[in-house]
């Protein structure tokens, strides 16, 4: 029972940071990016290409795929997304579901569809009391722990945490306070971007890496609306509560219902609390 | 000169379907090439029409649905899933015809989409979206986990009788599709000018406003998502009877993406612009099948790439529409009128 709690905890961990690039890019843009996938399914193969086809130590590598999925999430923002600014909601999301298409084709004609593993750096099964824990899962709790602490803190202390927040409670009002819209979209796409590598590394490590690493967002996307698009608290409750209760369900109901079961809580979240558990509520006006 | 404006005196001229003399010559020429088609072109030629005719009745629910009601739906390969299976099931586990098959399936259609309406009662846009794309993964997995249905593997459909008549040859099919096609098509029109569909585009300009005038929301918005289904059904009934065949890999998720994008490069204005869109985008995958096949010497890893290459196509082409020419192929066709009609001036 503890063993399959810390699987979901490690599971839930790398839906959170998942959630967490939804959330980021939702509160300061208000655009859900359902190309986050594809940015981690980008940031996992250049990890796969630098630190097993070109042999770059192991941190220079995700390094590397850090920078690279944040620069091209940096583009997508400003070459299309930035021409979308008070467009309605609908094309935006149709213009992200467009490129998740394109860029998981790209990397299919550029890499090949064949599925790769990528190694993690250590690969043993650390013993703790009564529990055995997996290196890459310790991994995965170890920098959602940082980044989310780190998140927290860019949000309450910094200047452009400061800006970020102002963004998403008025972006009229911000904007009038001479906050520039624009930086604020560039940084926190750079900033989803290089959060999609890192999650893509982690998320590699535990699948294979393909051109199907993508649908791993969509199935964390539940993660992200039950605890509120636009809360990086809800993010992290929302990953853990996702990854502990698919763990269950696979162990205790059988392994196909862990979809239906995420699913099925988003659903019934939407219905019931549409804004998510801590998100902020929207008032409507004719 | 040309003349300008609009000139309607009555609301019965205004909404009539076929108000002028070259809209009339128009549609009867449009009628003399779909009944001369078959008789001229060839056997591949017939197989695309009757794909094409198919994804008309796809996309023109789907345009109800969106275009004219303003909902965003990512549901729509569901529907067409519940379709093919509908009739899949009725065709193999009963021996009856298509007719019975089709009937099922729209039944079937409008059931589940009361399910997927009923949160879209509370929801928009964004959260409408993720709703309804939550719902294509619930019921392809649903589907897939009966006996029934033939689970991963799906079921292959026995030889399709539509009232007495054995659908044998592609020219069946094509008087089938075409007429299934042209009825559908001519249905949405009529809905869209009707009170429903009246009160559908009050939803889509501003729902609260259209609450304040007497328009029951969760009853024409559950009423746009049953129409809708029941379109998708259809297309998904006669796809897998053509086909002969239904499996979950026909319905995937791209397939509610490509959808949208008929829907959005034709013009969401427009009920023929989704027509246009579809016809357009039908013939899309043949294309790239020929063009690759004509690379295949220089380019050999493109034509093994087919599927990937479509998909990314589809969203290349959507990204860009929305981008360049959101109003889509309607819009351009209206500019192209426009500047025809007040030539040479910029504006009437």
């Amino acid at each position: 029972m503890l063993q399959v709690l810390l699987n979901g905890v490690a599971t839930g961990s790398i839906y959170a940071l998942v959630a967490l690039g939804f959330v980021i890019v939702y509160r300061a843009t208000g655009v859900l990016n359902f190309a986050h996938g594809e940015l981690m399914m980008i940031g996992a193969y250049l990890a796969l290409l630098f630190a097993v086809e070109l042999d770059v130590p192991y941190v220079a590598a995700v390094v590397i795929a850090l920078a690279g999925a944040a620069v091209l999430a940096w583009l997508i923002q400003r070459v299309l997304l930035r021409r979308l600014v008070d467009e309605d909601v609908f094309s935006i999301v149709l213009v992200t579901l467009g490129l998740s298409l394109v860029l998981r084709s790209v990397v299919a004609l550029v890499f090949g569809v064949r599925e790769r593993a990528l190694p993690p750096p250590v690969d043993t099964y650390v013993d703790i009391g009564p529990v055995d824990i997996w290196s890459v899962h310790l991994l995965a709790i170890g920098v959602a722990i940082v980044v989310f602490l780190a998140t927290g803190a860019f949000f309450e202390r910094s200047r452009y945490g400061l800006a970020m927040r102002a963004m998403a409670d008025d972006q009229a009002v911000a904007r009038l306070m001479g906050i520039s819209a624009f930086t604020v979209f560039g940084i926190s796409w750079l900033f989803a971007g290089g959060l999609a590598a890192v999650t893509g590394v982690l998320a590699g490590h535990t699948v294979f890496v393909s051109n199907n690493l993508g649908f791993i967002a969509l199935r964390a996307l539940p993660a992200a609306v039950i605890g509120g698009l636009d809360s990086v608290r809800g993010a992290l409750v929302g990953g853990l509560v996702l990854g502990v209760a698919e763990q269950l369900s696979v162990n205790y109901v059988g392994g196909d219902t862990r979809e239906l079961a995420a699913f099925g809580a988003l659903l019934l979240v939407l219905i019931v609390r549409p804004y998510g558990l801590f998100g902020t509520p929207e008032i409507k006006r004719v | 000169m040309a003349r300008s404006g609009n000139f309607h005196r009555t609301y019965a001229s205004e909404q009539a379907l076929w108000p002028t003399r070259g809209r009339r010559f128009w549609t009867a020429m449009l009628v003399l090439v779909l009944v001369l088609y078959p008789l001229v072109s060839g056997d591949y030629f017939v197989h695309l029409a009757i794909q094409a005719f198919i994804i008309v009745i796809g996309a023109a629910g789907l345009w109800l649905l969106v275009g004219q009601t303003g909902l965003i739906s990512l549901a729509h390969a569901a529907f067409v899933a519940v379709g093919g299976y509908a009739a899949g099931v009725i065709s193999v586990h009963t021996g009856l015809g298509l007719a019975t098959g089709v009937v099922v399936a729209v039944v079937l259609a409008v059931l589940v989409s009361l399910l997927v309406g009923l949160p879209s009662l509370r929801l928009e846009n964004l959260y409408l979206a993720i709703a309804t794309m939550a719902f294509h993964f619930a019921v392809l997995f649903v589907v897939t986990r009966f006996e029934l249905t033939g689970g991963n593997f799906g079921l292959r459909l026995e030889s399709p009788r539509l009232l007495g008549w054995t659908l044998t040859s592609r020219a069946d099919f094509y008087v089938l599709t075409c007429v299934a096609a042209v009825g559908l098509v001519l249905l949405a029109a009529n809905l869209r000018r009707s009170r429903t569909g009246r009160a559908w585009g009050a939803v889509r300009d501003r729902d609260l406003a259209a609450e304040a005038v007497g328009i029951h929301l969760a009853r024409y918005k559950l009423y746009a998502f049953a129409v809708s289904g029941a379109y998708a059904a259809v297309a998904g009934a006669l796809l897998a009877t053509y086909l002969g065949t239904t499996s979950q890999d026909h319905y995937p998720f791209v397939l509610a993406i490509q959808y949208l994008s008929i829907v959005i490069v034709g013009g969401l204005g427009s009920l023929s612009g989704a027509v246009m869109g579809a016809l357009l985008l039908s013939l899309l995958p043949e294309g790239l099948r020929l063009l690759t096949g004509a690379l295949q010497g220089s380019m050999p890893t493109l034509a093994d790439n087919l599927l990937l290459l479509q998909s990314g196509l589809y969203g290349a082409i959507l990204v860009i529409v929305l981008l360049v020419q959101p109003e889509g192929l309607y819009g351009m066709w209206l500019r192209v009128k426009r500047w025809w009609m007040t030539y040479p001036y910029s504006y009437q």
